[in-house]
Formats: structure tokens, sequence, C-alpha cells
């Protein structure tokens, strides 16, 4: 082995370690230089669906405040395509839905975070209105049309939904207050 | 029998060939749904990209690379890049232009890899670990030893992805009792009213599919010790698992994704 043979052996036995590495939860969370040596995204995190699972479909429902204050009707946006069969090929709409399913993981983290801490509501609020999963959501809020021709504000909120036992069990995760448009 | 790849090169050739019809396909899922990149769309760069904004140096040019128009131009640059690995490859073999077209693949599909951020998922990872892999083992050298180091790195990567779901599946509650099938195949976003149907109250199958999942990820690794003739059997059995689950779950770029990683795994095992 020439030196650039020994140079290349090393750097990918120590992705193949840092990678083995980054599947450990704590090891994300706690380690930092770690964090920082993947801040180009180069190591897979390889859990798939486990341990928990996502057994819930997110939806996103909105509401809207006209200029004299009547508060309309909870309305949904539609975040996932109803399943096909040629989704198996071709499936261009499932990542705007990983997108929501992403964003809003990140919020719930924030949140879980801050009651396991105990942080002041307001304080965890403010770090999840601040938060890259919150604002990722409200532009998708902010996208519908106006349910009223003279609405003031918008205010969202996200619902998973599991079937389970071929019922729909809706678990509510977080309302947003009104957003001004 | 005949060894399916004669030569190392042979195993980076049918590995990009593979990985890149899979990413033709997400550019041109992509491409349908560019409008979603404007400002104000689901993917705006200014929101999506807000971590990178805030510690990137080169704030201006990302935001023009990240545009619609750079992100079309990026595309095109994608797909043509395939068409120039299948002519320049299999049909009209020539490695210079072959190499120089890889290198648009990898740059441009790397470029859409770090703009999304929230919404990639394993395949996009995999594809990512085999691009910068063949990048750096394959095109800038003819080292027979830097060749292997890649196809070594890409099956152990193949090997734990499926070890690591193996195992994370096998300590979580959900799916040792089967409620991870049921709970998953029974939303829309992944299931379908078919899945629905068989799944719904059929606890024991949705414990016997789990388990099954389980322990084909948990034994895939031993299939390095396979002889020439049976792993092709253990790849034919991975690539029907992701086409299974790109059938009832709408994860089609996983097939391509993972199996664009089954010519080192079959080179691996020739050595082995």
């Amino acid at each position: 082995m020439n030196a650039i043979e020994i140079v290349y052996t090393c750097v990918f036995s120590l992705w193949i370690a840092f990678t083995i590495a980054w599947q450990f939860d704590f090891v994300r969370k706690r380690k930092t230089w770690l964090r920082k040596i993947n801040f180009l995204n180069i190591l897979p995190i390889w859990t798939f669906f486990a341990p928990k699972p996502g057994m819930y479909d997110t939806h996103i429902l909105i509401r809207e405040k006209s200029q004299d204050g009547t508060i309309s009707d909870w309305e949904e946006i539609p975040v996932c395509e109803p399943r096909r069969l040629l989704h198996s090929v071709w499936n261009p709409t499932k990542r705007k839905n990983k997108l929501v399913v992403d964003a809003i993981s990140q919020v719930k983290s924030i949140k879980n975070a801050g009651e396991l801490n105990k942080i002041p509501e307001d304080v965890v609020q403010n770090q999840i209105r601040f938060s890259k999963g919150y604002l990722t959501l409200l532009n998708i809020v902010v996208q519908k049309k106006n349910l009223f021709p003279n609405s003031t504000a918008r205010q969202f909120a996200v619902f998973d939904a599991t079937h389970i036992s071929g019922t729909r069990n809706l678990i509510p995760l977080f309302v947003s207050p009104f957003h001004l448009l | 029998m005949t060894p399916l790849f004669l030569n190392t090169h042979d195993v980076y050739l049918w590995t990009t060939i593979i990985l890149a019809v899979g990413l033709s396909i997400k550019t041109l899922e992509l491409w349908r749904e560019s409008s979603e990149f404007n400002p104000g769309g689901s993917f705006d760069w200014q929101i999506v990209g807000r971590d990178s904004m805030l510690v990137s140096q080169f704030q201006g040019v990302l935001r023009s690379i990240y545009s619609r128009n750079g992100m079309l131009i990026i595309f095109s640059t994608s797909l043509l890049s395939f068409f120039g690995l299948v002519v320049f490859g299999p049909f009209v073999p020539h490695w210079g232009l072959f190499r120089i077209f890889f290198i648009l693949l990898a740059v441009s599909n790397l470029f859409v890899y770090y703009r999304q951020g929230f919404g990639l998922d394993g395949a996009d990872q995999m594809s990512m670990v085999i691009l910068l892999t063949t990048l750096f083992c394959f095109i800038p050298t003819d080292s027979q030893t830097i060749h292997l180091i890649g196809i070594f790195f890409i099956t152990a990567q193949l090997f734990l992805s499926y070890l690591v779901s193996g195992i994370a599946k096998l300590i979580s509650t959900e799916w040792r009792s089967g409620l991870a099938i049921q709970g998953i195949l029974s939303t829309y976003t992944y299931g379908t009213s078919i899945t629905r149907d068989i799944f719904t109250n059929r606890k024991k199958l949705s414990q016997v599919v789990c388990w099954m999942v389980i322990v084909l990820e948990i034994i895939y690794p031993a299939a390095i010790f396979l002889d020439i003739p049976y792993i092709y059997g253990a790849v034919i059995a991975g690539i029907l698992f992701h086409v299974s689950i790109a059938v009832l779950m709408g994860l089609n770029d996983f097939v391509w994704g993972f199996s664009s990683a089954y010519p080192s795994l079959i080179f691996a095992t020739y050595l082995i």
C-alpha cells in the first residue's frame, strides 16, 4: 500500500466508525464534536421507521379572522396525496409530505425538550416560533388562498391521526397563534 | 458460473447506471414540483435553508443556485449526465467521458441533497454515500486498491443500514408486537385501502410480517459469506424487499438507491 491508499483506508474506516456512532440517539444529541464533523450531513441514520414507527397521518387545519372579528370554521390543507399503485415508480408529492412530517417532528422535539427541562412556556413558544420546523409549516399555511375576502389573520392547528383499529383517532399536537396576513 | 462483474470498473459502471436511473426519476419528480422552489413555495430556500443561511459565507450565491431557475439548471445537468453515462458506459464505452458525466451527476445531485435538509429519506442518504464514494474512489484514480476500498465501504454501509434498522426494530415494542406494520400501513400517507383491509384487524399476520422484516434485516449481512450462485438469491431477495416497500408504501426511490449498492456486495462476495 502506498501513502495515498493508507490515507483512503483511514478516511473510509473512520467514516464507517462515525456512521456506527451516529446511529445512537444520545451520540447525536450530546457529542458536539461528531456533530461538527457531520456539518456536511455525510453520516446517514439507518434506523428507518424504528424504534418509533411513523404510524400517523398528519393533518394541518387553518382558520381565519376577518376585519370585523368573525372567525371562520377550520379547513384542512391537504398534506398527502391518496396512495395509488403508480407511486411505486413515480411519487413526486412524497417529499412535501416528508417535509411536513420532519417540520412537525422538530416542533414536537422542542416542545418535549421544554417540558423535560422545565423551561418556561413562553420561552419554549418563542423557540418554536423561530424554529425552521415552525417556519416551514407557516410557509405552507400562508400559501393557501384566503377563506374570507377580507381576512386579516390566519391560525393553524396540527393533528396526528391513527387508524390502527379501523377508526380514526385524532391527536392534537399544537395550535398556533393568529398570524397577520 | 461466470461472475456478473469481471473487474472493479464493471462494478462502478453498474452502480452508477442503477443509481443514475433512480436519481433521474427523483429529478423528474422534483421538476414536476419545481414551483415549490419559488419564494413562498413549500421548499422556499429562505425557509428550508435557514440553518445554512445562518452559517454560510455564500448566502448570495446559494440564493441564486437554490432559486427555482437555479434548480432547473441543476435538474437539467443531472438528466444530461444520465444520458451521458448510459451512452458512454455500456453502449459506447469511453471512461474519460463517463467520468466527466459522473462528476456532473454527482455535483448536481449533491446540490439537490444539500438543499433539502428537511424531507430527506434513507434512499437520499444511500445515494449520497454512493455518489461520494464513487467520486473519491473511482473517478480520480485507477488504483485497484482504492477502487476496492470504495467497494467494501459501500458494502459495509449497505450491511449497516439493514443491521441497524433490524436492531432498532428488535428493541421496539411496536415492531415486536406487530403494531408497527398495522400502524404504518393503516395510514393514508403510506398505506392503501387494500393494506388497511388486510392489516387493520389481523394482529397475528402483522406480527408475522414485522418479525419477517426484523429477521431479514438482521441476518442480511451474513450474505457476505454466501457462495457465488447463492449471493444472487440474496440480492434478488433484497431487491424484492425494496420493491415490496415501493408497492406497499410508495417509497419508490429506495429500490434504486439500495439496488445500486448491490454490485459492490456481489463483488465483495467474490473476493471473500
